[in-house]
This record gives structure tokens, sequence and C-alpha cells, in this order.
């Protein structure tokens, strides 16, 4: 029994805290966090961190990559940690990472459309490393076709090396054409010119049942392809908008009636770009021909297995006569960030992934079709191998015997501003074709060209001039 | 409990809360408001253009194509998909209906699927010549099965707010079936006893008993439409479809924020979109009188 009036110490633990203002719970919780704090700053969790983290939105780089950084850590010692991020989120997470400087990976790869837009701003400013000394330094530009770093270049710096250069080709069902084109004594080579095209296989084109090419007109993404083999594009090299020049309004003009001539001059349809529906159109014949970066011929191989030994490519029919006989579209590019912990290690990573052996740009071909810009390369056998699935043709030496000649892409900060615009031109061209047909509809292709050039003038004008406020 | 200690207890239990609120809400809708007065590209540049981002947005053609594409959104949304959830919560709240927490679970699953999943089934299902609604349409129609649902200026709103429907309905459905159970049921009876037919028992008892639901829903509804962007964004191939036909405002801010890298310009959407969205709400509790009662 506890005398009263003695003040023992049990006693005055529980009356200080009876006294506590939040009671015991938080002090507890509060002790909790205190002695955890204590535990690892004595014992700190050691830092796991790789070397280099590295960004990648495609599974299939991120594949060749995780060899790439296998192989590089038993060279150097030194870890990579490549981690794979959906096409839309790395450009999301990235700008998030470089507005708040959190977490900036040291090498990340971003689609070519998308790239202009970290280009915005001060050159000293930009998120990205000038690697134009790195290229210079280790003499790679020369293995590379200039063109190839157009998209990545802005103000005279090389923000990103290319991982690609995309030329397009024609895929075509060998099945039905090449058998059509022998009774005529004609082989598909033989069609120079998109005239050729269509009038030689003329015989082919079965309205609603069957088309002799395959035209989105819901988007921009087949203009840009014809657009860019007539010399054009939405940008020029000085970064002017030029989506409303000459060129442009005569690629609309040919286009549009090939896919909205309400009678025989329809040659064109599509079911979709992007979605099952375009593959299963192939298949079943509904299109012939299709226009083929050297990115879709994989996705083709994967999604049509039906078509197996039933199809072949060609360069693209040029537009005139002697005209150019590929386009190009799409494109990756690496960029170091200006951030990375040590830049001349992520250089060597980004060399040897890029620019390594022929036989790792080999291994890549023979998944994925894509053509490494480094020429070097070009020699390995992968190039030059049959594919079955092709009708026996060798795809890589088809891809590598236009990609000299594939035209330069030039990005902007701007980009997804214009393509949208243009979007919304072609879809207008189109509708205006089938309710009026022929008449006036270059004039009126010029005028909705130029209001839809107009409005992003509008938009760039507003840009500050950057490197002068510096 | 000493004067001292019950004086400071309650800032003590609210620091947490208040703490977190500072960092995390406080700072960025301040931090968004300063923004919002600034061009910026980039990680460290930005320029302070003042009022411009709000005046040169009143002057888009592409933010009132947005807004226009959004409103019709909202409104498909409001008026068919609230009378259609409100009729399946009628139909489903009868006992006489067999199985009926089995459609009840099928009419709300739609929601359980995801958004992405959603987007990726329709794409399927509004496919051209090889999908289900064109092959359905044309089995029965015979209207042509080539019909490009996302690839035809007119039809993409449509087929958004088809597919909101289907997603949303049986959502809507669930917060109805609570407000009907709670009707005293005794109403109806004094209703019948009164010769009230069912329409008079619907227009005089149901609606007055749901109406505070039916109020919550209709401004959710709205706000929730006006803020559309992944179902139109992943239906559309990461686009904003046919000749804008899909963009919708807070598509546009995507837009201008992480593909253009002008997040001055995106926050300055952003709070007109609030703003909006805010008027809207006021708009509708006004009309419907709600808060007077609590007066």
């Amino acid at each position: 029994m506890q005398p009263q009036g003695v003040d023992t110490a049990p006693g005055r633990v529980r009356r200080w805290l009876d006294e506590l203002p939040v009671g015991l719970a938080p002090l507890l919780i509060a002790a909790t966090g205190l002695i955890a704090g204590l535990y690892l700053l004595v014992h700190p969790v050691p830092d796991q961190r790789a070397d280099l983290t590295m960004w990648v939105f495609g599974a299939l780089h991120a594949d060749a990559y995780q060899a790439a950084a296998e192989r590089f850590v038993a060279d150097t010692d030194r870890t990579v940690d490549v981690q794979l991020i959906n096409y839309n989120a790395v450009n999301q997470k990235l700008r998030s990472a470089l507005w708040a400087a959190v977490n900036v990976p040291d090498l990340v790869e971003i689609e070519k459309s998308a790239a202009g837009g970290f280009f915005r701003g001060p050159l000293d400013k930009i998120g990205f490393l000038d690697l134009k000394p790195y290229l210079e330094r280790d003499a790679i530009l020369d293995r590379v076709p200039a063109h190839a770093l157009a998209a990545y270049t802005d103000r005279g710096a090389v923000f990103g090396v290319p991982h690609d250069i995309h030329p397009v080709l024609l895929a075509y069902r060998a099945d039905i054409i090449d058998p059509y084109l022998a009774r005529r004594g004609l082989r598909m080579e033989d069609l120079a010119t998109w005239d050729d095209y269509f009038r030689e296989l003329r015989g082919l084109l079965v309205p609603d049942e069957r088309y002799l090419l395959q035209i989105e007109y819901g988007d921009a993404w087949a203009f840009q392809i014809f657009l860019m083999q007539r010399g054009g594009g939405i940008f020029g090299p000085d970064g002017r908008l030029r989506m409303d020049d000459d060129i442009a309004v005569a690629t609309m003009t040919w286009m549009i009636p090939l896919v909205a001539d309400p009678g025989d001059r329809k040659v064109a349809e599509s079911l979709g770009n992007w979605d099952p529906s375009f593959y299963r159109g192939f298949i079943e014949g509904y299109y012939i021909a299709a226009l083929c970066p050297d990115w879709r011929s994989s996705q083709i191989q994967t999604f049509a297995k039906e078509l197996h030994g039933k199809l072949r490519v060609v360069p693209l029919p040029a537009p005139v006569p002697g005209g150019l006989r590929t386009s190009q579209m799409g494109g990756t590019m690496l960029g170091i960030a200006r951030s990375a912990k040590d830049p001349e290690l992520a250089w060597r990573f980004a060399r040897a992934i890029y620019y390594g052996s022929p036989e790792q740009h080999g291994r890549l071909f023979r998944t994925t079709n894509i053509l490494t810009p480094d020429r070097r390369a070009w020699s390995d056998p992968a190039y030059h191998e049959p594919r079955p699935y092709w009708s026996g043709q060798a795809l890589g030496e088809q891809f590598i015997a236009v990609a000299d000649e594939v035209p330069p892409f030039y990005s902007s900060g701007f980009l997804p501003s214009a393509q949208a615009k243009l979007n919304e031109a072609i879809v207008s061209c189109y509708s205006r074709y089938r309710s009026h047909g022929a008449d006036g509809f270059e004039a009126y292709v010029r005028q909705r060209l130029t209001s839809a050039a107009d409005h992003v003038r509008r938009q760039m004008a507003r840009e500050p001039e950057w490197d002068a406020e510096e | 409990m000493p004067l001292r200690t019950a004086r400071t207890a309650p800032y003590l239990f609210l620091a947490p809360f208040v703490l977190s609120f500072l960092i995390f809400g406080a700072y960025p809708i301040i931090r968004s408001v300063m923004l919002s007065f600034y061009i910026t590209s980039g990680p460290e540049a930005q320029h302070f253009v003042g009022l411009d981002n709000y005046l040169h947005l009143l002057q888009d053609p592409d933010f009132w194509t947005a807004v226009r594409n959004t409103a019709t959104f909202a409104l498909g949304s409001v008026l068919l998909q609230l009378p259609l959830s409100l009729g399946l919560a009628l139909l489903l709240n009868r006992a006489d209906i067999r199985g009926r927490n089995v459609f009840r679970f099928i009419f709300f699953s739609p929601n359980l699927m995801g958004l992405v999943f959603s987007a990726l089934l329709f794409m399927l299902i509004l496919a051209p010549r090889f999908g289900l609604l064109n092959a359905a349409l044309h089995a029965l129609f015979g209207l042509p099965s080539t019909t490009r649902w996302l690839s035809t200026p007119s039809l993409v709103m449509p087929a958004l707010i088809m597919v909101a429907l289907w997603l949303y309905t049986g959502f809507n459905m669930v917060y109805f079936l609570a407000a009907l159970q709670a009707v005293d049921g005794e109403l109806y009876e004094a209703a019948t006893i009164d010769g009230a037919g069912r329409w008079a028992q619907f227009w005089h008892v149901t609606l007055p008993g749901i109406r505070p639901v039916l109020i919550f829903v209709v401004v959710l509804s709205t706000i929730g439409s006006f803020q559309l962007f992944e179902l139109a964004f992943l239906l559309l191939g990461n686009s904003s479809g046919p000749d804008q036909a899909g963009l919708t405002i807070v598509m546009y801010l995507y837009q201008n924020g992480f593909l253009g890298g002008d997040l001055g310009y995106a926050a300055a959407i952003g709070w007109t979109l609030a703003l909006m969205v805010l008027l809207l709400a006021l708009v509708q509790l006004r009309i419907t009188g709600t808060g007077k009662e609590a007066r």
C-alpha cells in the first residue's frame, strides 16, 4: 500500500504522462522514430544506387541494354541501372525530374517527336549535355549519316545521339501483286513513281474490298512521310515553320484525292494506323501495300504472322521520275543529362550501346529490324541474311540501300502543336474534297495550311528570346 | 488536464495535417498560381509575362475547341448517363426482380476494370470493318461496316460518350440505389392511399427523397466530365483525335505542359478550368437551391 503524500517515482512518471498534451501514443511513435533514426545513423544503409541510371521506353531496347550493362560492369566495374518506363511516362517523368532537379537519370532515351520540347529555353539551361565534343573527339560523326543528327541538333548543339535512322520502304503483298505484275511482264522494282504504281496496279483495285495502299487520313503520319519524300517538312533546319510552303500544298493536293475521291480516283484506304485493324486489313488484303519504316516491319512481323512469306519490301515509288525513293518516320535519341554525376562514364556507356560492335547491332537488328545509324555495323551478317517472313529478302540490305538518302527531320519545341494543327488541316482537306471534289481544292489546301501554320507562328511569337535574355 | 495543456493540445493535434497540407497542398497551389504568370521552358528558364498567358488563352482557338468538346461531353454525360443510372437504380431497387444483386454487380462491374483496359477494349469494339459495333450495326441495320468511329471528327464525341456511359452508368446507379433505399417506405404507402400513380409517386416522393444525392451526383459528374483526359487520350491513340475532335481541356493542359514544355501556360489552363468548374458547381447549386435549407 502506498502511503499518502509520498511522491514515488512511478507516480511522477504517471503524472507526467497524464500531462502530456497528446497522450502516450504520439510519444511512443516519436520515440520509435528517434531510436530508428539513431540506429540508421550508426549503421547507415549502403547506397545501392547504380553508378549510372538510364531510362528507356522500348522493351526490346531495355533487354539489349541490360545485356550491354552486364558487359559494361565486367569491363569497368561500374554499374548501370536500366529502367524500362512507359513511352508517355518517360517524357513526363523526365520533365518533372528536370523541373524538380530530383532523380534525373544520367542517360535517357526520348522519342524524336518529343525531343524538341526538351530543347526550348536558354542553351546553357537545357537539361542535356551538348554531345558534339564527344562525337568529334571519338570520331563518331563520320560513322553516322549527317541527317540522323538533325532532329537532335539545336542552335549548333547536339543534345542527343540517334539510335536509328528509320528509312521508309513500301511493304507490299507479294503474293497478290507479283503474280499480277508478272502476267503483265512487270516487276515491282519497275514501278519507279507513285503514278506508275497506281496506274499499273489499278486492275487490282476493288472499291470497298481492296485498295492499293494504306494511307491514314485521320492524322499526319502518312502525310509527313510523303512530305519529307518530296523534300518538305514541318520545320526547316533554321527552326522556321514550313508546313504551309509550296511542297506541303503540293503534297496535300496530291495525297487527299487518293483517299477522298468519291469516284475511281480513290485508290487508298485505312482502317487505322496503330490498332489491330491495321494488321487485319493487311492480312485480309483490304489494302495490299503500306508505308513501312524499319521499325514497322518488325511490328508487322509480330502482329501479322499470317503474312509469313507473303510480303516484300521495295523502295518507295518516287513522287516524280528520279525523285527520292525513301522517306523517314520516327526515331529515338539518347541524351545525357546535364546533371549526370559522371558525364564521361555516361558517354562511355552511351558509346558502348549505340556505337558498339557490329555484332551487337546485328543482334538488335534481328529482333527489332531497326537499322543502326552506325555505318560500321552495316557489314554485319545480320543485315544481309535472307528473311523467310519477307519472302526471303535480305531485309537489312533493303534498308541500307536507301539509308543515305533518308531526308533530314528537324525538330522543334512547337512540333506537337504543329502536328496537331497539321492533323486538323488534313481532316479538313479530306472533308472539303469529299464535299466539293477537285474544284478549287488547291486554293483551299493553301488557305487551310496557312491558317494552321499561322496559329503555330502566333504561339512561336510568344516565345521569349531566351539566349538574348542571358 | 492543466490549462496550458488544454490550450496547446488542439494545435498539436492539428499540426501534422496543417504541416503536410502547407507543404503538399498550399505550396503547390500557390506555386502553380505564380507559375501561370510565366512562360516556362526547361528546368530553369522562366519569363514573367503577367496576365498574358490568360489573355492569350482567351484568344486561343484550341482552348475554345477544348472547352466546346469538354462541355459537349459533360452535357452528354449528365443528360444521358444520370437518367439511365436512375432508371437502372429504380429497376434494380424493386423487390420483385429476380437476381437483382447479380444485375447490380454486372452493371457496376465495368467500373472495376479501369480506364486503360476499357479504352483498349473499346478500341477493338469500335474498330472499322472488324469491330463488334460496326458488325452489329451492319447486321441489324445494314449500315456500312467501315465506319471510323475514332477517326471521323463528328463521331469521336458520340463514341467517347458511349464509352463513358458503359463505364459510369453502373457507378452512379449505386449512389441512386443507396438513396432510394433511404426513402421512407411509408411515404409510398401514404401516396398510394391518396391515389397517387407511379409517376406521381416518382415525382413527389422519390425525387424529393433522393434530391441531395441527385444534386451530389450531378455536381460530381459535371466535375468529373470536365476533368476528362485518360479515356479520350487512350481511345484516340495518345492524341486529340481527328480535327481535335477529342481535345479536352485537361488534354490541352497536358499537351502544353508535358509535350510543349510550357508549364506556365499549362498552369493558366489549369486555373481557368478550376474557375470554370467552380462557377458551374455554384450555378448548379444555385439552381437546385442547395445550401438554402442549411440556413
